[in-house]
């Protein structure tokens, strides 16, 4: 089996990616068919100009694909958008998180990002599933850290129960707990400073794992 | 060598499917020998595009296919002309005759 061959592997691992937007039954006869073709045109004594010569002469897999009628899968071209729009997705999620005080763009981010995780064709199922429950989750997680941070620190510290009651604003509340109250602030820090990096650690980690897809799609083209 | 003027290159692929199935008349084939066969005729540009072709042929049931096992190596998929490649091929062949004589008169017309 010349198969096996380097040269000729490569060019049937192009033309099995070229051939995934065929109907599966049309891409599995093409791939057999020139696997048999370079099955008889190869044998033990083939020197690796006629392996070349035989590849150049069956001609591009793209093209070969693009004969049945169908557009050949580009990773290429449709990647390039495809892991844009995910990108935007996984950016519009941590953005939410970071501005969980702020609920309006907090949300606005968050819809971003459901929107975008959903519609580029970058992720498999699987993926979109853990995008949505993981970063999806992410926001309300994080808002939650930080009521649960404000109703600590507004138990235990009288200064910063006066301080957030005068401050309708979240921005301001936590800018003057931290001027006016410093030394009571440890606990409100600490609380929210470690459940948020906890947080922020499990979205950084499926984020890298979500990422993997762009070198794995990379090496298709 | 393959002559890759785009003229003729439209000529080939015209007529590329009635030369398979016109090689298949009276003998089957496998796909590997038509390729060849075609290949050194000058027919083909890229040989890979062979097999789409032959799976389109059998698709519109112009062409069968059975496998059989070769002497040395696994199974090869032969190719057969169907009682439609039959016809097909007879109605290309006259319609080639024609348009061959009708393009012969004009060049050679315009050569005197």
């Amino acid at each position: 089996m010349m198969t096996q061959h380097p040269l000729v592997a490569d060019y049937l691992a192009r033309l099995a990616s070229a051939a995934e937007g065929l109907p599966a039954q049309e891409a599995r006869e093409l791939i057999s068919d020139i696997t048999d073709h370079l099955d008889v045109g190869l044998n033990a004594t083939s020197t690796p100009a006629d392996v070349r010569n035989l590849l150049d002469r069956l001609g591009h897999p793209e093209e070969l694909v693009s004969t049945l009628g169908a557009a050949p899968v580009s990773p290429r071209s449709w990647d390039g958008r495809a892991a844009l729009i995910a990108s935007v997705g996984l950016v519009g999620f941590v953005a939410a998180e970071f501005a969980h005080a702020n609920l309006r763009l907090a949300l606005t981010l968050w819809v971003i990002g459901i929107v975008a995780t959903w519609v580029t064709p970058l992720w498999s199922a699987r993926q979109r599933i853990v995008a949505t429950v993981v970063h999806g989750s992410g926001l309300g997680l994080a808002w939650v850290c930080y009521h649960v941070a404000l109703r600590y620190i507004r138990a235990n510290s009288d200064c910063a129960r006066q301080t957030i009651d005068a401050f309708q604003d979240v921005r301001a509340r936590i800018e003057q707990i931290t001027a006016l109250c410093g030394p009571d602030m440890t606990g409100f820090n600490r609380a929210y400073l470690g459940l948020g990096g906890l947080l922020l650690l499990i979205q950084i980690a499926t984020a890298v794992w979500l990422l993997q897809s762009f070198r794995t799609e990379g090496r298709k083209s | 060598m393959v002559p890759n003027d785009a003229a003729v290159a439209q000529l080939r692929r015209g007529v590329l499917e009635h030369c398979v199935l016109a090689l298949l008349e009276g003998e089957e084939r496998y796909g590997y020998d038509l390729v060849t066969e075609l290949s050194s005729a000058g027919l083909l540009a890229s040989e890979g595009t062979m097999y789409p072709l032959l799976s389109r042929l059998r698709k519109e049931d112009l062409v069968a296919t059975t496998w059989q096992d070769s002497p040395n190596g696994p199974p090869r998929r032969y190719y057969s002309l169907t009682p439609g490649g039959k016809e097909a091929v007879a109605s290309f062949r006259d319609s080639w005759t024609q348009f061959k004589s009708s393009v012969d008169t004009i060049l050679e017309g315009r050569k005197s």
